[in-house]
């Protein structure tokens, strides 16, 4: 801040500083749409996603920076946090590392949509492109703001760009059909969070999380109900955006309907950003009153667990059973914040947020592995169930070998990244003493192994459908993303000291 | 002078019908609209308390502001979808959206 007469100034650094990812990726969207409007169709199509990916890598790079802005915060003492407009938006580890993961994740997911274009002409590639860095852009804001407008709006941006994003195939009638699901859904979610962030308004008085969980402190024992269903209200419809049961029937159909990138979008970034949003709401507004209402938590992760693995049992379809495997994820990652509520150390707070992220970064490698096999084979099969991965494994090797890679570490089979995350959550279920929930986790991924084998018993044992034994052309981006997958799959699975140890050493909340 | 809670039941009310007629409701387009009538419920809300809350501020209208602008843009994705549904199967009946099942 610049002083002038008494008068201060926002600078244009200092919001650099604060949110340079963001109005990086803002401006990459806007460069994008105008530069369409100059290019003819050709170019226009080739450039828009490598303009895309070079401005998700650019705002990659702008967040490791700010994890050196944070720890020089940090070791300044102060004990503030860098932030704007008097706590509006705010830049510490946590937001950070949830940025690596949108980034990340949108990149991979750009890459992934290269094929995608070359096989549907008819999609407007610049309109998509431009959605999706306006998505992670409202991602991003999710995991920085602390004052509800601002969660509200990074809230609906994404949502809105992905009801955009899965209807896109105007041609394609299960596209519309998912589209719509999402968009009623989704839309009445908003305004269930909505009403129970008026709620919370009106007894906290303010919108901002960081000034309101002391209010919440005072009033508890007063407005208990009033605070309890906004939290309930809250709960609801932030559960609906990571498909929490009995929140989640949207997400079968939507998954499905969407088209294979998109579909990867939803299940990780979007997904991962519903999480970055609860856990800002419930540990910032929430923190103080915590152990009265985490019961609500326990008993949707658990029926999330249990739920998502059986109805995954019965499924042909393999983008709707990959679909239900990642409802049973968000069970899994819902735990280490439900049992926070019995451990009051401060400690457990960093291991739980440690463990959240260190099996969503799995779980975006696993996922956008899983999706890109899934795109080559289901294409040259022609449909999507589970007969399209007979006899794989004679045919393209590669493919069936890496399909199982994260096949088996989405069930949590030792030496795989998707093991030691449950692994951790493991620990941490035993750290606060519910057992229960440690067991239900070991007993839910014992379903899933089930269903997982499916996959690899067609893949491995049975001949193929199809007569010729072609051999499947795999695209250069798609493999480019099945081996991201694979390697930090493995390397996390065999090395997870590589990111625990980094997780362990970050100033979450700028502590 | 109206009280608090009679704002308040007022958009409970609102609230309730909104989210009857969304759950119910057989034509798409009803649908969307009893959505906008949740979204309704939720600014009356806001308003009540940023005129009689335990701390009034102007914060709530500011809210009010953004969840009018964010409902338009959801409607309008909403419609726009909604025809793109219409021209590829013939019908905005919530009941034959059924391409994709259990």
């Amino acid at each position: 801040m610049n002083g002038i007469n008494g008068v201060t100034q926002l600078a244009f650094s200092d919001v650099w500083r604060v949110m340079a990812p963001e109005i990086l990726l803002v401006l990459g969207g806007f460069l994008i749409l105008v530069l369409d409007l100059f290019m003819n169709k050709e170019s226009s199509r080739r450039l828009s996603p490598q303009l895309g990916i070079l401005f998700l890598i650019a705002a990659f790079v702008m967040t490791i920076r700010n994890f050196g802005l944070v720890s020089d915060q940090t070791a300044g003492g102060t004990g503030e946090l860098l932030n704007l407009s008097n706590m509006l938006y705010v830049l510490d580890d946590f937001g950070n590392v949830f940025k690596l993961l949108f980034t990340a994740g949108t990149a991979l997911v750009l890459l992934m949509s290269i094929d995608f274009f070359k096989q549907n002409p008819e999609v407007k590639v610049a309109e998509y492109t431009y959605l999706m860095l306006f998505a992670t852009t409202g991602a991003m804001v999710m995991a920085s703001s602390l004052d509800l407008i601002t969660l509200f709006v990074g809230l609906e941006l994404l949502s809105i760009s992905s009801y955009v994003l899965v209807a896109m195939r105007r041609n394609h009638a299960k596209s519309a059909e998912g589209g719509m699901k999402y968009l009623v859904i989704g839309s009445i979610a908003s305004a269930m969070a909505l009403y129970g962030m008026s709620f919370l308004y009106g007894v906290t008085g303010q919108t901002n999380l960081a000034y309101g969980a002391q209010t919440v402190i005072q009033m508890w024992l007063q407005f208990k109900p009033l605070l309890t269903l906004a939290f309930l209200l809250m709960l609801i419809g932030f559960g609906v955006k990571v498909s929490l049961v009995p929140f989640h029937q949207w997400s079968p159909d939507t998954y499905e309907g969407a088209p294979n990138p998109v579909t990867a979008f939803l299940a990780v970034v979007s997904k991962a950003a519903g999480f970055a949003l609860i856990l800002r709401t419930f540990l910032w507004g929430f923190s103080g009153v915590f152990g009265d209402v985490y019961i609500y938590l326990v008993i949707l992760a658990a029926l999330t667990m249990v739920v998502g693995n059986v109805a995954a049992l019965s499924q042909k379809n393999i983008k709707r059973l990959l679909a239900y495997s990642s409802v049973a994820q968000a069970g899994y990652l819902l735990l280490p914040l439900a049992v926070l509520g019995k451990g009051k150390s401060i400690d457990n707070i960093w291991l739980a947020l440690g463990q959240t992220s260190f099996y969503l970064v799995a779980y975006l490698f696993m996922t956008m592995g899983a999706f890109a096999v899934l795109t080559v084979v289901t294409r040259q099969a022609g449909n999507e169930t589970l007969e399209a991965f007979r006899g794989l494994w004679k045919r393209a090797p590669f493919l069936a070998v890496s399909m199982a890679v994260f096949v088996l570490s989405m069930a949590g089979m030792p030496l795989t990244a998707g093991f030691i995350g449950k692994f951790y959550i493991f620990l941490g279920t035993i750290n606060t003493e519910m057992y229960w929930l440690g067991g239900l986790l070991f007993a839910t991924s014992a379903i899933a192994f089930y269903y997982y084998f499916g996959v690899l018993k067609a893949m491995f044992l049975k001949d193929s459908a199809v007569q010729s034994h072609d051999k499947i052309q795999v695209p250069v981006s798609l493999t480019v993303t099945i081996a991201i997958g694979l390697i930090g799959t493995l390397a996390l699975g065999i090395f997870p000291d590589l990111l625990m140890k980094f997780l362990n050493g970050l100033h979450w909340f700028g502590q | 002078m109206l009280s608090v809670e009679q704002f308040l039941t007022l958009g409970a009310i609102l609230f309730c019908i909104g989210l009857f007629g969304a759950l119910t409701k057989r034509n798409i387009i009803i649908v969307l609209v009893s959505i906008e009538l949740m979204l309704n419920a939720v600014n009356i809300n806001l308003l009540t308390f940023a005129r009689f809350g335990l701390m009034p501020s102007i914060n709530g209208q500011i809210f009010t502001l953004f969840t009018m602008t964010i409902a338009a843009a959801e409607l309008a994705v909403g419609l726009a979808v909604l025809i793109s549904l219409y021209r590829n199967r013939n019908t905005s009946d919530v009941r034959d959206q059924d391409l994709m099942k259990w």
